[in-house]
């Protein structure tokens, strides 16, 4: 279990526990929380599970796959600390993590 | 069959033209919308007037068969690809989820699952599989299906069944196996105002002694759904399960031009599973451009229902036959 929180576009935060093995996407689907659309499921076809890393966690994440980086291209304002939710798989390690969600996905 | 991937196969395709074909619009969403809804309008309005002969039931039996194509138009609205606007996407996903007899919640997360896990009958169960994932009984609920009211007799595998059970709070299977806890009493309200409105379409026609509330707004799912379940059983039937590559579990066919439209063209159905945030109308484009790295499409639907039919009958005596399909790139190797 890791708690990761997520901030939405409206200010509210979420922290939730998330077993590991699930991504960050499913935590988010799995509680409800808006946002995250997860239009293919987790297959890394599209870009409408799109969050942003806090900083200081960026180095901690697994790194991007080929085709992150293309999918992320066409995610609604991309920047530097975008992730794919799907993309990231929950274990103690990413214990405390916090995403923002952008104000709308791709 | 060899194939078995860790993660799911995704055709070649150059980033650029993906995001252009990505591109939403407006106005396209709504020219496709005023058409549908202005046929609906117009059959309804021919039913109306003929009241009282044969030809009421002719036009009641194309406005029905209009009106069942809610269903891609839910289903484009639940992916957002509608419209540009997310307000247009999620009031005509509202109205589309109501006129398809699915209830909106249930539908969004079986449907987040449908994509990340199509076709599977292991855990997680995609339980948007045609009739369950009982393959003996696939061709009788093909039949249930396509001739009209016969689902009335056989109403507990009707989807408005579910509805009912879920707004007395049933846990059904899928709600148990779909639905987050947090949502679950979302879909219950859900439910509930779906039985209410029900309620009050049977209500309106007995205080008007008339069938025409029930043959608009509630019946047209029973007598008129045969063409659009023709039209999406072909999706995945007789496919392979389990697998992810959706050039083996999904299937790409060709249409025409009406039934193309009606079903907002989701017979590259393949297509769209691998590339689901490409609105229905760039959905031909974005075929032609990997059409070299998918199986052959199907040509129509009695090429497709060539090859469905004799596979259903076999998959009766034996659960593991599916259709072979044949991919280029593996060919080639």
């Amino acid at each position: 279990m890791a708690k990761i929180t997520y901030n939405t576009h409206d200010n509210k935060t979420h922290t939730i526990e998330v077993q590991n093995g699930l991504t960050v996407m499913e935590g988010a689907v799995q509680n409800d929380i808006p946002g995250i659309d997860a239009d293919c499921g987790g297959g890394m076809a599209c870009a409408t599970c799109h969050v942003y890393v806090n900083d200081e966690w960026l180095d901690k994440l697994p790194t991007k796959e080929d085709g992150e980086e293309d999918m992320l291209d066409m995610a609604f304002e991309p920047k530097q600390n975008s992730r794919l939710s799907c993309q990231l798989t929950v274990s103690d390690e990413l214990d405390g993590l916090v995403v923002n969600i952008p104000s709308k996905q791709a | 069959m060899e194939v078995k991937l860790d993660k799911w196969h995704k055709c070649k395709v150059d980033i650029e033209v993906l995001k252009e074909l990505s591109k939403k619009s407006d106005i396209k969403g709504l020219q496709h919308i005023s058409l549908f809804f202005g046929l609906l309008i117009l059959t309804g309005t021919l039913a109306y007037l003929t009241w009282g002969t044969w030809w009421s039931v002719f036009w009641f039996l194309v406005y029905g068969n209009i009106y069942s194509f809610s269903n891609p138009l839910w289903h484009e609205t639940g992916h957002k690809t509608a419209f540009q606007s997310k307000f247009l996407n999620e009031i005509f996903y509202y109205i589309s989820s109501y006129m398809a007899n699915f209830e909106p919640i249930r539908w969004g997360y079986t449907h987040f699952v449908h994509h990340g896990n199509t076709y599977s009958t292991e855990n997680p169960f995609d339980h948007e599989i045609e009739y369950g994932n009982n393959l003996k009984e696939t061709p009788k609920g093909l039949i249930i299906n396509i001739i009209p009211f016969l689902d009335l007799i056989f109403f507990k595998k009707h989807i408005s069944y579910e509805i009912i059970q879920h707004a007395f709070g049933v846990k059904t299977k899928v709600m148990e196996e779909c639905i987050p806890e947090k949502a679950q009493a979302k879909v219950i309200f859900s439910s509930r105002i779906y039985v209410s409105i029900w309620l009050l379409i049977i209500l309106w026609s007995i205080v008007t002694s008339s069938w025409m509330p029930l043959l608009y707004f509630l019946l047209p799912q029973f007598y008129g759904k045969t063409l659009h379940k023709l039209v999406a059983f072909t999706q995945h039937a007789g496919l392979a399960r389990n697998i992810k590559d959706h050039r083996f579990s999904t299937r790409e066919m060709y249409l025409n031009p009406i039934l193309s439209f009606l079903y907002w063209k989701m017979e590259y159905h393949l297509t769209h599973h691998m590339f689901p945030t490409v609105p229905s109308y760039n959905l031909d484009k974005l075929h032609h451009y990997i059409k070299d790295q998918l199986p052959k499409p199907n040509n129509g639907l009695i090429d497709a229902y060539r090859e469905i039919i004799p596979a259903l009958i076999k998959q009766r005596e034996d659960t593991s036959h599916f259709i072979k399909k044949d991919i280029p790139q593996l060919q080639n190797v």
